[in-house]
């Protein structure tokens, strides 16, 4: 569906040059001003925005494309899963990616959004890590893709840090007593990616059918033993 | 701001509708407003702050209800008003009232696009000085709560920790977003789970989180 526009006078209003910037502190004012013109069909919005936008300049489709497509079929878990699957496999890109995530994924030309500043943290039999962004969704997209929808929601985001072990428990982990919970609230643009246990008897399993054993929620920590069993990713 | 996306410690969400795989984008129209939330011109003073901070001051029923990208929506389609490079009315039909947007640079093209989406922004930057606290520093937070956007979030607040990590001078969002370019030390705290909420005390459980210079002294 494209939008029928009547062609706007051809006296192209000129604004006077001041460098325009866009000050959030009125921002709730705006966005009433704004909610009270724009259709209520989020759809129809988008259509409208985008014709808009690209009509005035701002934007190209193909740029929105380039994102879509981008974070539809390139990036995504697969991308984290490899990593660790290479982290189980040598014992130095291990060490280097623990003590720098962003250098070590330079190694593997792994760059992207949200990425200057990874930290990768590993669980082990004693301790198991868990991410979170309480204050919105900060998540290290260029490794994991965008986030599932519960990691947005408000019930993840203000439990994780409060009750981590019933929140782990609804994501079916049980964790012994003896395992220490560590919950990493991204409140910076630090990024977190959680290094998941190589599951026993994988001893000779080559990196691709290791990289197929991980799950997405095994590196955000609301998985913890992966079975060896569900593969042919 | 204590705003309603301040949620970490609240109560009374309900439980989580877990998902083990989640296609990333639920409809078309959320991927289209996610890519040109990504890749629409914005003003020079624009920042990942700045979105955050506007999209914080959302109706709060919108904040909790509507979906995340129609969210992203509502975030870029204030900044665009805010700045006068479009309005309301034109967002409300998607026709132009004929006025061209001054001050900006060109659309982004398909090769923008992709060396943005591959491509890693760091948010460090330079600090002269040496940090004030070193790893094995206690530590308490301030109480204050900062007028405007702030990522300092309420439930760690008055609170003590053990400083574990220095991550060099990163950006202060609270200046950030008044235009003040300031780069700060930045360290993870590392709070008992006990000592923050008290149900759990006695629980070896850990909370960390980042937290800038400006909110910390040493514990007595």
């Amino acid at each position: 569906m494209s939008y029928e526009c009547q062609l706007a006078s051809s006296k192209t209003r000129k604004r006077k040059s001041v460098m325009p910037s866009y000050d959030p502190e009125n921002a709730a004012e705006i966005h009433d001003h704004v909610h009270s013109h724009i259709p209520s069909d989020p759809a129809l919005r988008v259509k409208a925005m985008e014709s808009l936008l690209v009509e005035k300049g701002l934007l190209t489709s193909e740029a929105v494309d380039v994102w879509v497509e981008t974070y539809s079929e390139k990036v995504g878990p697969k991308v984290g899963a490899g990593i660790v699957a290479r982290a189980w496999c040598d014992p130095d890109f291990k060490a280097r990616l623990l003590e720098d995530g962003t250098a070590a994924l330079k190694e593997l030309e792994i760059e992207g959004w949200f990425l200057a500043h990874l930290k990768v943290v590993e669980n082990t039999d004693a301790v198991h890590n868990l991410v979170v962004c309480t204050l919105c969704s900060c998540y290290p997209h260029g490794v994991l893709g965008l986030q599932p929808s519960w990691y947005k929601k408000e019930a993840y985001r203000s439990r994780a840090v409060r009750d981590p072990r019933l929140v782990l428990s609804e994501f079916g982990v049980d964790l012994p007593k003896d395992v220490q919970v560590k919950v990493w609230d991204s409140t910076a643009e630090v990024r977190y990616l959680v290094l998941p246990q190589r599951p026993t008897g994988t001893e000779n399993w080559d990196e691709a059918a290791l990289a197929a054993l991980v799950t997405r929620n095994s590196m955000i920590g609301t998985d913890r033993d992966l079975s060896t069993t569900t593969s042919e990713g | 701001m204590d705003g309603i996306h301040d949620v970490g410690g609240r109560q009374g969400f309900g439980p989580i509708e877990v998902t083990d795989v989640d296609p990333p984008f639920p409809t078309d129209w959320e991927a289209r407003a996610f890519g040109i939330t990504k890749s629409v011109t914005a003003v020079s003073d624009y920042s990942v702050d700045k979105f955050r901070y506007t999209r914080e001051q959302l109706p709060p029923l919108e904040y909790l209800t509507s979906p995340y990208f129609e969210q992203w929506m509502r975030g870029t389609m204030a900044m665009l008003v805010g700045s006068g490079l479009v309005s309301a009315e034109e967002l409300a039909t998607g026709c132009s009232n004929g006025s061209s947007p001054q001050g900006v640079g060109p659309a982004k093209t398909k090769e923008d696009a992709h060396a943005a989406a591959t491509g890693s922004v760091r948010f460090d930057g330079p600090f002269n000085g040496a940090p004030a606290f070193a790893s094995g520093d206690r530590v308490m937070i301030s109480m204050s709560a900062p007028r405007g956007h702030t990522r300092l979030p309420q439930y760690v607040r008055g609170r003590s920790g053990t400083v574990i990590a220095y991550h060099g001078a990163h950006g202060v969002p609270e200046d950030n977003v008044k235009n003040v370019k300031t780069f700060e030390p930045l360290y993870t705290v590392a709070f008992a789970l006990g000592d923050l909420f008290e149900e759990h005390q006695g629980s070896s459980d850990q909370i960390n989180v980042e937290i800038w210079e400006r909110f910390l002294a040493i514990a007595e």
